[in-house]
Formats: C-alpha cells, sequence, structure tokens
C-alpha cells in the first residue's frame, strides 16, 4: 500500500524541517554561550558518533576514534601555527589527514575481527595521544599547544561581517551546516547499494566473498569516510578551542563516542548517533551541577536508557506507539487482523 | 570440447590431515559433472581450493587455461566461478530479492561518487538489479517468496535461494554442495529440472550430491572421491558398476 507509506515518509520530512528550523534561529533565541557551546559540542560528537556507526556497518568496533580526532585537530593547528596557512586552508586538511592515516592504517587493521580489532583501535589512539605527549616541542605534549587562532573575520557578500573572535555564533552556523551535510551523507551511504554491501560484509563474510564482494575495500572505505570525518571535526575543535591538550584524546573520549552512539540508536545512519551525542552531551553539563554524584547519575541514566530502549532513544517514538497500539486492542474487541509491525529499521531493507 | 576447470595434481593438508592428494580431473564446458564420495572424502574442501577460500598445497587449478589457485574468492567470483554452500547461506534481516540484489554487485560500475548523489547511472543500475533480481528468483520458482524475509522462508526454497545468489554473479561455472539436502521427492525432481535448465543456458556445473537419484539422473559424468582423491570416474552407467566405487561408498544391493 503506497499511501501509509507516504505519509511515514512526509511525516518525517516535515519533522525534520521543522528541527532545522529551530536549529537555525537558537541563536536568535539566546545569545548565552553555555547553550551554544553545549550545542557545539553536541554537533562534534555528533560527526564522530556517525562515523562510529558506519564502521560499526561493515562489523568492526572501533575504539579508536579519540585518534582521528586528534589527527585532525593538530594537522589543522599546526598548519595554521607552523605553517602560516589560513583556518580555511588547514580545515579541510585535517579531514584528509585523518582520512590518509585511516587509509594506510584500516587496510592492514581492518583485517582483524571483533574484539581485538577494538584493542587494536584503542591501542592505535593510544599511540597518537602518547607521541603528542613525547613530542612536546611540535605538538606541545603534556603543556598542550595553545595560541591556536580562531578563524580571521570576514565579510560575506560585503553585507555581514563575520566574526569568530568576539562570537561562537559564526562557529555554532558554520558546524550545523557541517553537520547536515555530514549526515546527508553519512545518510545517503547507508541507505544505498553501499550501505546494503557493507550490511552484507558485516553479517556473513563468507558468502559475501562467494558473492564478489572485496571484503577489505569496502571495510576500508567505510573506516576512511568515518575518520575523514573525525579529524574534520577535530580540526574544527581545535580552532574552537584554541587550546589541546592530550587529556582530551583519551580512551575516554572513544569510549564515549560509542556509548553516545548505542544509547542514540545504532539502528539508524543519522538521527540515532546525532540524538545520543546532543542527549549525552547536554545531559552531562546538566549533572555537572550534582558534583561529586554526577558519575553515579550519569551512569544510572544510562543503564535505565539501555534497559528500557535497548535499541536507543530513538526507538522511544515506535516504542509508545506499540504500548498504545496494545493498550487499543486489549480494551476493545478489534476484528482487524493483527498487523506485525515489521521492524524495517532494523532490518536490512531499504 | 573446451576444458573450463582443470583440476592438475591438487594437494591440500591441514596440519597433519591430507584432505586432497594429488587429485586430477577436468570438468568439460557444458556438462554438469557429479562429484561423489563418501563424507569426508574432501569434495568441500577442493570447493573451498577451486573458490580461494583455501590455496593448494602442491598442484594447480585452471580455468580457461589460466590458473587461478592462489586469488582470493572475489577475484575468482568476477572471473566466473560460483558456488553455493553445504549449510543453508544466506543474509538475514532482508528479504528474498534484497539478498539476490547484493549478488550483483560484480556487475556494476557505479562508483563512490555516482552513489553518494544519486546519479542518473546509478539508478538506472538499481532498479535493472533489481528487475534481473527478480528474474533470477522466478527462473529458480521462489517468486512467490520475493519479498519474504529471507530467514523465514521454508527450506526448500532456501536451498533454491543459495543457488539463486550464485547465479546473480552470472557465473560460467556453478559449484552445487548438495543443494538437494533436505528436499522433498516432488522438490527434487522440480530441481533437477531446474539444474538442467541452468546448464542449457551455458553454464558448466560440478554437482555435490549424496542422493543418486539426482547425480545418475542429470550429470552426464561423474567423479568418484574418497580419502582426498579421486577413485573412479566415468559416465553414470560405468561408475554404478564399477567395483572400487561400488566397495567404498554405493553398497551392494
Amino acid at each position: 500500500m503506497k499511501l501509509p507509506i507516504k505519509k511515514a515518509e512526509s511525516r518525517k520530512i516535515f519533522c525534520l524541517a521543522i528541527l532545522i528550523l529551530i536549529l537555525f534561529f537558537i541563536p536568535v533565541l539566546t545569545s548565552d554561550p553555555y547553550y551554544l557551546h553545549m550545542l557545539i559540542m553536541s554537533g562534534i560528537f555528533a560527526l564522530n558518533t556517525m562515523g562510529w556507526v558506519l564502521i560499526l556497518r561493515v562489523g568492526q568496533f572501533s575504539l579508536g576514534q579519540a585518534g582521528f580526532f586528534a589527527i585532525g585537530a593538530y594537522t589543522s593547528a599546526l598548519l595554521v601555527n607552523r605553517l602560516g596557512f589560513s583556518f580555511w586552508g588547514a580545515w579541510p586538511l585535517s579531514g584528509l589527514t585523518a582520512a590518509m592515516v585511516a587509509l594506510i592504517i584500516g587496510s592492514v587493521v581492518l583485517r582483524i575481527k571483533g574484539l581485538y580489532f577494538a584493542i587494536v583501535s584503542f591501542a592505535f589512539a593510544e599511540i597518537i595521544r602518547l607521541t603528542i605527549i613525547s613530542w612536546p616541542k611540535v605538538l606541545g605534549g603534556l603543556d598542550g599547544l595553545s595560541g591556536i587562532p580562531k578563524p580571521r573575520p570576514f565579510s560575506f557578500m560585503g553585507l555581514i561581517k563575520i566574526d569568530f573572535v568576539t562570537s561562537r555564533v559564526p562557529f555554532y552556523y558554520f558546524l550545523l551546516i557541517i553537520v547536515f551535510i555530514a549526515a546527508l551523507i553519512f545518510w545517503r551511504v547507508d541507505t544505498s547499494r553501499l550501505g546494503r554491501i557493507f550490511r552484507c560484509v558485516s553479517q556473513n563474510g563468507d558468502l559475501s566473498e562467494s558473492l564478489g564482494i572485496n571484503l577489505m575495500k569496502y571495510r576500508v572505505l567505510a573506516f576512511t569516510v568515518a575518520c575523514f570525518f573525525s579529524g574534520i571535526s577535530g580540526g574544527f575543535f581545535a580552532h574552537y578551542y584554541g587550546v589541546l591538550h592530550p587529556d582530551s584524546f583519551t580512551v575516554s573520549e572513544s569510549i564515549l563516542i560509542q556509548i553516545q552512539a548505542t544509547i542514540g540508536g545504532t539502528a539508524s545512519a543519522v538521527a540515532g548517533p546525532v540524538l545520543g551525542a546532543t542527549v549525552l552531551t547536554i545531559l552531562s553539563e546538566f549533572l555537572r551541577a550534582a558534583k561529586h554524584v554526577e558519575p553515579v547519575l550519569y551512569g544510572g541514566i544510562l543503564i535505565v536508557i539501555l534497559f528500557v530502549l535497548p535499541k536507543g532513544l530513538i526507538d522511544l517514538g515506535p516504542r509508545l506507539l506499540r504500548l498504545i497500539d496494545k493498550k487499543g486492542r486489549n480494551t476493545k474487541l478489534s476484528m482487524e487482523p493483527r498487523k506485525s509491525l515489521e521492524t524495517t529499521v532494523s532490518g536490512l531493507e531499504k | 570440447m573446451n576444458l573450463i576447470i582443470e583440476i592438475q595434481g591438487v594437494d591440500k593438508h591441514f596440519g597433519g590431515v591430507s584432505a586432497i592428494s594429488d587429485l586430477r580431473f577436468d570438468l568439460k564446458q557444458g556438462e554438469i559433472l557429479g562429484l561423489i564420495g563418501p563424507n569426508g572424502a574432501g569434495k568441500t574442501t577442493l570447493f573451498n581450493t577451486i573458490t580461494g577460500f583455501f590455496a593448494p598445497d602442491r598442484g594447480t587449478i585452471l580455468f580457461k587455461g589460466k590458473r587461478i589457485d592462489g586469488l582470493r574468492p572475489h577475484q575468482i567470483v568476477a572471473k566466473g566461478i560460483a558456488r553455493t554452500f553445504q549449510h543453508t547461506n544466506l543474509f538475514t534481516g532482508g528479504t528474498t530479492v534484497w539478498n539476490i540484489m547484493a549478488g550483483f554487485h560484480r556487475h556494476t560500475e557505479a562508483g563512490f561518487f555516482q552513489i553518494l548523489f544519486n546519479t542518473k547511472s546509478y539508478r538506472r543500475e538499481e532498479d535493472m538489479i533489481r528487475t534481473e533480481s527478480v528474474e533470477i528468483l522466478n527462473s529458480m520458482g521462489l517468486g512467490e517468496w520475493a519479498e519474504t524475509m529471507a530467514e523465514n522462508l521454508p527450506h526448500g526454497p532456501k536451498r533454491a535461494l543459495g543457488v539463486c545468489l550464485a547465479l546473480a554473479t552470472s557465473p560460467e561455472v556453478l559449484l552445487l554442495d548438495e543443494p538437494a539436502t533436505g528436499l522433498t521427492e516432488e522438490e527434487r525432481l522440480i530441481f533437477m529440472g531446474k539444474i538442467k535448465g541452468i546448464r542449457d543456458r551455458g553454464i558448466s556445473i560440478i554437482l555435490v550430491e549424496h542422493n543418486m537419484e539426482v547425480v545418475m539422473g542429470i550429470c552426464d559424468r561423474i567423479v568418484v572421491m574418497n580419502f582426498g582423491t579421486k577413485i573412479a570416474e566415468g559416465t553414470p552407467r560405468e561408475i554404478m558398476t564399477n567395483e572400487t566405487v561400488v566397495e567404498a561408498y554405493l553398497g551392494r544391493e
């Protein structure tokens, strides 16, 4: 039946449009840098969580995204500070450098599966972090790399002056655009033939190979794209924060990315990871007031979410609908045939 | 007649155990070659070796006169050899048609950026893939199951799906590993017809089967293996009356 599907689709697009509109107008509603900061950090994490899910799609569990985030951050910082690049020249290179490293490392390391890949990815990220610590002359070591300039102000079409120095708002809009474009790319890849092949690679390597699918090619592709965006987010982070310290690129960050993606819901390529990144970033900020109890509350909330919504936060809507459906059916004598709510979201069907 | 596959003195061992030793036989183009023998004779190992999951320890394998031993599985599929699995092997979480579409990957041209920007050529390819997938399903009698989730298929259609998957790669050679296991009498008869139909379309077939009705019914020639090596080769009639074969495998009436 075409009609119900169309309704759901247009409803989704409508909600998405409203959401984007709201996001667009937030800086108009509040110029409080605190809220903007939370959203900016959410956006930075979202770029990483979407990438993490893409890597999961080819069946790999990465604990090394912080390493590529660091590569992007330090690349951009050094290109600007040491080699006099402008932000606009350096920033794309932060993504490309991370992607190149991912390509090289991945071609070797992606042959390993499961837990072993997780360990190796974690080890790689640690190598990056330890390199930063042991090279203070170039990378700032434990003193950190400071003095990273904000992007220089410029005039857009001679009318609007965009000043990154005095306000966070330009950062916010810039990131919003980046995340939007990234989301389109991640969504497009996931729903296309590539997404289909990725899922095959992940689920049944032998069968995929015997159908002519080159497993490594697709694993490396997914990994490289994901790490490109980790690098891009790192480059942005470097110029937003102004200071880089190896403590920002530990395994905790890698694990946090994974947790955010999982809590948000990994069945979706965009909505889940973005939701997870945003909700958990905001949550952890709000819980700061609880001081010492914060970790207990944070952890407790995570556990509750996982128990109640094992498929993640994006399952909240569908779950409620199913509950309401069930309640309705119990209270009236329904002659309607039971419609099975096919979880095609979590399945492989387009 | 052309020899499309030549197995030349292949050895394969695992640790101390020899799974295949000095195996020699050929597949003629356009024939259905039966490969029979007791369990453990090395038949599936041979399939795994031909399709690149293993590399032979000794000997060579030729496809259309060129060596393919040592190539990776996806490369061998690209050359035109496809196989099915002894156990039911499919992608869960997707429909039957979705499964077949995954097998079409070999013949697509669209690169990363064409896919990313959803170009016309990519969309045309996707439509072609879907149409041809349905065609393959129809040819094997699975048309009605197209939109069913693959893991929900009854056993017979599941086995047929394995063959459809292999066909999606447009092979010139098809290696069937016990495709008729668990089929009912009726399903088996239909299946035999389907296999003949595949051969008539120009695909050469090696068929591993335990069911002698099937083997004797559709195979042009038969190779018998035991303990990793060939013990007999010939027409079905010759094999039926071969003393060594009867002793080792067929048993006396």
